[in-house]
């Protein structure tokens, strides 16, 4: 998982960023200004940062140039045309506008992770391994069938684990905005993933919602 | 484009639409009236020169009366054409012309100055030479004889005047629009201003409380992780109600405030409920003024000095409401800033950074005066001085 540096002046806002972050297993560091988060990205690695343009200290377009080329998405409430340009002009890799949606941003961060090779593609859930490049999914070792859609279900699930995702996001996911699927389609993949990887207890149904991977 | 220049583009243009006609329709009064007058003139001047040259004509030795007459009248822009049934007796016209080609000229006369003359007359304008005359023929009897009279006059000062007239009021237009035009791009931008901060302080908020019920909704939360995001929806929804306060207390800026009575014990109470680590002391019992803005002034001023850190006390007797804290001091330029309410620049600004303007706006309505000391020693405070009148 990716260590990413939030650099966010409001306080619940920047906790808000960290607990989505966790919740999908990044690991995250916390700046409140322009100048700790040059010196927390000069101690620690940071893979990504989340930087906003309004700091107390410098703004977002300076603190950027020292930061020494490591991957930025923004994160602010300037909506300005000329502002997104100067962004991403300066070298940021994506613009992401307040009030932003948790999901959405989980989504730009790993986007900008796969771009530079820093997404996680294998993962180890017990006695299950998933290898998204691969394609394979071993229990205790020995490869299991999945069939295509099965295993887009499954890399969803993974991606976005602890979250509840909707029937409707994982029927996009999985078959495409295209699919006329209706939810029954999704449930009765899911009960199929929860049998061949015994996944009975970590995928929870979310009442009225859809689903989620508990780990 | 944004709204505010939208709106500015179609009040200017407007405002143009409005000058230019108007001044144009005044241009055309005035020419007019000008023109009108000046017909009435010259068809009674006309008629006492024929009268005269009847008279003269009886006379003996009326040729060189006639001439001396008509050259006299010459020096004033004035010309004419003298004869009776066999000769001319007199011509200072400055074009020739003959009697039959003067009906294709155009004739615009006013009716009030043609039911000034006698029937027998004939009125025309006579453009020649790029230069216009009013024309009127006309005749008369003597005791011997019909004359016909040509009378001729120059119309070029009343073109030429116009035309300065023009010309002055196109560069008083023309500075008027400027100035105007100026004055209201500033005006209209800094009504803009404010709301464009506001729209961006109700991000942060809104930013929080959509991403906490989202965490809520998608996450797998222990009780802990669940109250924290819960009360921090609660938190920002209170921020997002003291930004939603001040809009409505803009709303209400303007002009001199109302002399209601508030009881000002009511007031702290509320405040106190809001603010509960702040302490109260009150003396005074009633203000006469606006309400909601009294409440807008002291919530800003409560919740600048909470933010300010340090013990946060109000002392409201007499005439005079400090707010004290013992937070961060402010330094002398900003304070310079602060007291005379001028803009402060953004690294000043901790906030929305219309609070303060608010602030003086209110009080400036009641009549009062809002200072702020601030030293190491004594911390910061602000007083809200009102005038006897209020109190």
């Amino acid at each position: 998982m990716a260590n990413i540096l939030i650099v966010e002046d409001e306080k619940s806002i920047n906790e808000l960023i960290k607990r989505g972050l966790n919740m999908v297993g990044h690991n995250s560091f916390q700046a409140y200004s322009g100048l700790e988060a040059i010196s927390i990205a000069e101690k620690q690695r940071v893979d990504l940062v989340l930087l906003d343009i309004n700091l107390p200290d410098l703004d977002g377009f300076q603190v950027i140039r020292r930061l020494d080329g490591i991957p930025t998405i923004y994160v602010t409430a300037r909506d300005d045309i000329s502002d997104r340009i100067k962004g991403l002009k300066g070298g940021a890799e994506d613009y992401i506008i307040k009030p932003f949606d948790m999901e959405e941003l989980l989504t730009r961060v790993q986007v900008v992770l796969r771009r530079f090779r820093k997404e996680q593609t294998v993962f180890v859930l017990g006695n299950l391994e998933i290898d998204l490049k691969q394609h394979s999914v071993k229990l205790n070792g020995s490869e299991v069938d999945l069939t295509n859609q099965e295993f887009e279900l499954l890399k969803v699930l993974v991606l976005n684990k602890n979250m509840a995702l909707s029937r409707n996001r994982l029927l996009d996911a999985a078959w495409g905005a295209d699919y006329e699927g209706d939810d029954r389609t999704v449930d009765v993949h899911i009960q199929r993933l929860r049998k061949k990887l015994r996944l009975e207890d970590q995928i929870k149904t979310v009442f009225k919602v859809g689903y989620r991977l508990e780990l | 484009m944004k709204l505010w220049e939208k709106n500015y583009l179609i009040t200017f243009i407007l405002f143009l639409i409005v000058l230019n006609s108007s001044v144009f329709l005044l241009l055309a009064l005035v020419f007019q009236n000008d023109f009108e007058r000046e017909i009435k003139t010259a068809v009674r001047e006309e008629e006492s020169i024929s009268y005269t040259v009847t008279r003269l004509y009886d006379l003996p030795n009326m040729q060189g009366k006639l001439d001396a007459f008509c050259k006299q009248y010459e020096r004033n822009g004035i010309y004419l054409k003298l004869s009776d049934s066999h000769t001319e007796l007199a011509d200072t016209l400055p074009i020739t012309m003959a009697g039959t080609n003067l009906s294709s000229t155009t004739v615009s006369i006013p009716t009030s100055a043609v039911s000034l003359s006698a029937d027998s007359i004939d009125v025309s304008i006579h453009e020649a030479g790029g230069k216009k005359y009013l024309l009127i023929m006309g005749n008369d009897v003597s005791e011997q004889e019909i004359l016909y009279i040509v009378y001729m006059r120059d119309l070029q000062s009343i073109y030429i005047a116009q035309r300065n007239r023009i010309i002055s009021y196109a560069l008083i237009c023309l500075l008027l629009s400027v100035f105007v035009g100026t004055m209201l791009y500033i005006a209209m931008k800094k009504i803009n201003k404010p709301i464009d901060n506001i729209a961006h302080e109700l991000r942060t908020p809104l930013t929080s409380i959509r991403g906490y019920a989202q965490y809520i909704l998608a996450g797998n939360l222990t009780e802990e992780d669940r109250y924290f995001a819960v009360h921090q929806i609660v938190e920002e929804s209170q921020n997002l109600k003291e930004i939603v306060d001040k809009l409505l207390a803009m709303g209400r800026l303007g002009g001199e405030a109302a002399y209601d009575k508030i009881q000002m014990n009511e007031i702290f109470t509320e405040m106190r409920k809001l603010y509960p680590n702040i302490e109260i002391i009150n003396e005074m019992r009633v203000v006469l003024g606006d309400k909601t803005l009294i409440k807008s002034l002291l919530g800003n001023l409560i919740s600048n000095a909470e933010r300010a850190g340090g013990q946060v006390k109000i002392t409201a007797k007499e005439n005079r409401i400090e707010i004290q804290n013992s937070g961060s001091v402010i330094d002398v330029g900003k304070l310079k800033s602060l007291n005379r309410n001028l803009s402060l620049s953004k690294e000043q600004i901790d906030g929305t950074g219309f609070g303060v303007g608010l602030c003086h706006d209110i009080v400036r309505m009641h009549k009062g005066k809002l200072t702020f000391q601030s030293s190491a020693e004594t911390g910061t405070t602000v007083t809200v001085h009102l005038p006897e009148s209020r109190v």
